[in-house]
């Protein structure tokens, strides 16, 4: 049992170790009482209002002793407060932003929820832009972002677990799903992978992503991120979990595929043709920023015979000055171009204009005009960047712009024979890796019908179950899907049976 | 976790994909020179290689200028010693997937061409649909004809493409891989069309008639009518018929065509049965088509159809005796075992050969004069 005394001794070590705690010393009925909290973390005002105030008041004009529990359960005024007795947690707690009130001749304390941390208003997207969508985004507050959540997804079954991640940052991390709806195995796989995280401090999302997804080879993220809202609770309802971490602003959402990067929330606010033929496009444009330059090295060094004569013509006039063999061009274009992003991406706002005009007009008129780049390669390259800004998630981009000069060097040294060699290898990699127990390459492998469909036309009223391989505990999303439910379980079922 | 062996085999795999690749070798296409026209002659002592190169004019902004041409030429006792000699002459090494049209001279046409062909079918640059003509003038008269500045390669094969698909020219089986299988095949004959300069363009004045190689004759322009009706695809051809004393001109496409050999007796038989639509297009007089005179346009466009094929077939069998037309194949795959046992080249100028033309003519199509309607 901890008397004053204790207590005092307590204090003591705590301003000896952290110079930013405060201490107000109360008296309350004859008995000393300390309420311990950083200036820096606690509003203030709210202090004195909710938890001071009443507290003198009641403790000035009522007999006996002050209790901890008395005073949490009809004094302060404080919406979160609880009666804690672990004399090693209060040292947490003050960190943590509470306030805790220590009541000599009492074991128990009173521990306040009177957090004021400062941070962003919620503000626009900044990594992917909705037309049609909402356009709020996360914060790097814990609490915001899960009312952004709670705000939109009015389910009781919306469960939100709670981990503290880091031994020093002791960084607040929610696990959210549905449980009705997502795979218990999944969502026990995730949170068992949160829950090995073993470092000293976790400062964002990005930390979390690294570890979730620690294999060492691996250059697909398998789990997708993101700063949308409404997109994560999209993901929650296909049987998905998300995390959000204090002091990140960007949500991981977990399993996810790779043609998952590839939908964007617009899709599903338009027509279902236009939503086809955007994602038909961003399709096309992975492949694009992967395949244009190898291509076109494999045509110009190797495999010439393949274009049509007039065009041999053109591309030799156009290459005649030109000082690099194909393939060094294609990388020293491509490298330029990729510092150029890089830069751009650095380099504060009022001077990313300047940068953008230098790059066009050096890299691009001038080098042309002088004849050391073609101006055919430029174009390719050009496309190829452009191309990989058409894929929403943005960071899904990362490993195709590494493996495209992979393919650029396969290509440049066996033709079309290295191309098709570097590409079996890529699919090799995405069809035999999984997310959490999802294999990385569905719908396409395995094929699921249903699936396929989807990832070219959605549209919610067509649209009546769940994705089929995310394997959820509950798959139907409309009433009438169960009319679907019959002839899709029925076909899962063949395909099942025809694979063995 | 990937194991240690794998982890060698993959290194080691990368680093024989960099070794064996041969990608040292490698030439851009601008260190090429681009070959779009070659001819071939043949000369007292040897073969004579007559080449038109495209050369580029530069990189950099003034690239919208387009290519110049030029011509180079090699001669030797033999095709090797030929090429050799117009490699010295070349600047780099020599292109050849890029060539438009392979031209013969006369001279090497009645000389024989196999030897070429088979040329160019080890020749692994050669795309196997380049199209190859007899010239009845020397090569440099075509060098002439695209005065350094336009490809004459590039002018002939696209004058044969539009004759193709506007119908003036209506038999397109003269490139590198029907020759090399017409060569192959027992029937061992082909028409290369002949391409001559009239006006200062590029016409077609007719077909040579090949058989192993070498050339046997020459079908005019007229006389090939009846065979390239025969042979006739998707195009459509003015065709005209007499009607009353006066002439109708209708537009012509082959529908079907079916060729029933039959052997009996010993005696190689054929039935020739086609069929065409024909819509009329106009006449050289009023006439009000009306049944009578429909089925009399009918009955005379089927006659003078069937007199065309009649004859391009007397010229296979009886002038040429090669079978150009090829009538082996159907008649190979009905009768193998007799085919196997008989000498083509001896047999097939005798057979017999009927011919049987059915054509459907719509006479609504558009006529320009309706006589019941004076303006």
């Amino acid at each position: 049992m901890l008397n004053k005394h204790r207590y005092e001794e307590l204090i003591d070590n705590l301003r000896a170790g952290n110079k930013a705690v405060a201490v107000r010393r109360l008296v309350l009925a004859g008995d000393g009482a300390w309420l311990l909290y950083i200036k820096q973390l606690v509003d203030g005002t709210s202090l004195s209002e909710f938890v001071i105030k009443p507290v003198m008041e009641y403790c000035g004009g009522t007999p006996g002793r002050p209790r901890a529990r008395k005073i949490v359960d009809s004094t302060i005024f404080a919406a979160d407060c609880s009666v804690e007795s672990d004399p090693f947690a209060i040292h947490d707690h003050i960190l943590k932003g509470m306030a805790v009130l220590l009541i000599g001749n009492d074991e128990e304390y009173v521990v306040v929820n009177l957090k004021k941390v400062e941070h962003r208003a919620v503000s626009p997207q900044d990594l992917a832009y909705s037309v049609r969508g909402p356009k709020d985004s996360f914060v790097e507050n814990l609490d915001v972002n899960l009312s952004l959540i709670r705000g939109r997804l009015k389910d009781p079954k919306l469960k939100i677990d709670m981990f503290e991640l880091g031994r020093r940052s002791k960084t607040g991390v929610a696990a959210i799903y549905i449980e009705d709806i997502a795979n218990p195995d999944t969502v026990n796989r995730i949170e068992a992978k949160l829950r090995a995280i073993d470092t000293d401090a976790i400062l964002g999302a990005g930390e979390i992503q690294n570890f979730l997804t620690s294999t060492k080879y691996e250059l697909f993220a398998r789990v997708r991120t993101s700063e949308n809202p409404a997109w994560v609770c999209e993901a929650l309802l296909e049987g998905k979990v998300a995390i959000l971490s204090d002091g990140g602003h960007i949500a991981i959402i977990a399993p996810c595929t790779f043609m998952e990067s590839f939908y964007a929330s617009d899709d599903k606010y338009e027509n279902k043709f236009f939503g086809f033929f955007s994602k038909l496009l961003r399709y096309l444009a992975v492949m694009v920023t992967l395949c244009s330059t190898a291509i076109y090295i494999a045509l110009v060094s190797f495999h010439t015979d393949a274009l049509p004569s007039s065009y041999a013509i053109l591309l030799s006039q156009l290459r005649k000055n030109v000082l690099f063999p194909a393939m060094l061009e294609v990388f020293i274009v491509e490298f330029i171009l990729e510092l150029v992003r890089e830069s751009l991406l650095r380099v504060p706002s009022k001077i990313g204009t300047a940068i953008g005009i230098v790059g066009a007009i050096i890299i691009g008129n001038a080098s042309v005009s002088a004849g050391i780049f073609d101006a055919l390669v430029l174009i390719l390259v050009c496309a190829s960047l452009l191309a990989s800004f058409a894929i929403p998630d943005y960071f899904s981009m990362y490993p195709i712009r590494i493996l495209k000069f992979f393919v650029i060097f396969m290509t440049g040294i066996m033709g079309f024979y290295g191309f098709v060699l570097a590409i079996s290898m890529i699919l090799t990699n995405l069809v035999s890796v999984d997310s959490f127990g999802v294999p990385y390459f569905a719908p396409f492998a395995p094929y699921n019908r249903y699936d396929f469909k989807r990832a070219f036309v959605f549209s919610r009223d067509t649209s009546a179950l769940r994705i089929q391989y995310m394997r959820d505990k509950d798959d139907t999303r409309s009433t009438y899907a169960h009319e679907h439910l019959g002839k899709v379980r029925k076909r899962n079922r063949d395909e099942n049976n025809e694979d063995g | 976790m990937v194991k240690k062996p794998v982890k060698l085999i993959l290194i080691s795999f990368l680093l024989s994909a960099l070794l064996l690749g041969g990608c040292w070798d490698v030439q851009d296409i601008e260190e090429r020179s681009i070959a779009t026209l070659v001819a071939l002659d043949k000369t007292e002592d040897g073969y004579r290689f007559f080449v038109e190169f495209a050369e580029p004019s530069g990189g950099g902004s003034e690239s919208a200028g387009g290519s110049k041409y030029v011509y180079h030429q090699g001669k030797g006792k033999n095709f090797a010693e030929a090429r050799a000699a117009l490699d010295n002459k070349a600047k780099n090494p020599i292109y050849l997937g890029a060539v438009n049209a392979v031209v013969v001279t006369k001279r090497m046409a009645y000389y024989g061409i196999k030897e070429y062909m088979y040329r160019l079918r080890e020749i692994n640059d050669y795309r196997k649909v380049v199209d190859i003509f007899v010239i009845d003038c020397e090569p440099e008269e075509l060098a002439l004809l695209g005065k350094g500045e336009t490809s004459v390669g590039k002018t002939i094969e696209d004058t044969m493409k539009t004759l193709v698909k506007s119908g003036g020219r209506m038999y397109d089986r003269s490139n590198l891989g029907f020759i090399l299988e017409s060569l192959a095949s027992p029937c061992k004959s082909f028409l290369l069309p002949c391409v001559s300069i009239k006006e200062n363009s590029i016409a077609v004045a007719g077909f040579y008639v090949f058989n192993d190689g070498v050339c046997v004759g020459v079908l005019g322009a007229e006389e090939s009518w009846g065979m390239q009706l025969f042979n006739q695809k998707k195009s459509e051809r003015y065709y005209t018929a007499p009607i009353g004393g006066d002439e109708a001109t209708v537009r012509l496409a082959l529908k079907k065509k079916k060729v029933e050999p039959s052997f009996e007796n010993g005696r190689i038989g054929f039935l020739i049965s086609v069929e065409f639509y024909a819509v009329l297009a106009y006449v050289t007089e009023e006439i009000e088509f009306d049944a009578q005179l429909t089925e009399e346009l009918k009955r005379n466009l089927e006659h003078r159809i069937a007199e065309d094929i009649a004859r391009a077939v007397y010229d296979s069998q009886k002038v040429y005796r090669t079978d150009y037309m090829s009538f082996c194949i159907p008649f190979r795959i009905k009768y193998p075992v007799e085919f196997r046992e008989m000498d083509w080249h001896g047999a097939f100028p005798d057979a017999d050969i009927t011919i049987e033309v059915a054509v459907n003519l719509d006479v609504e199509g558009e006529p320009d004069f309706i006589p019941q309607y004076e303006f």
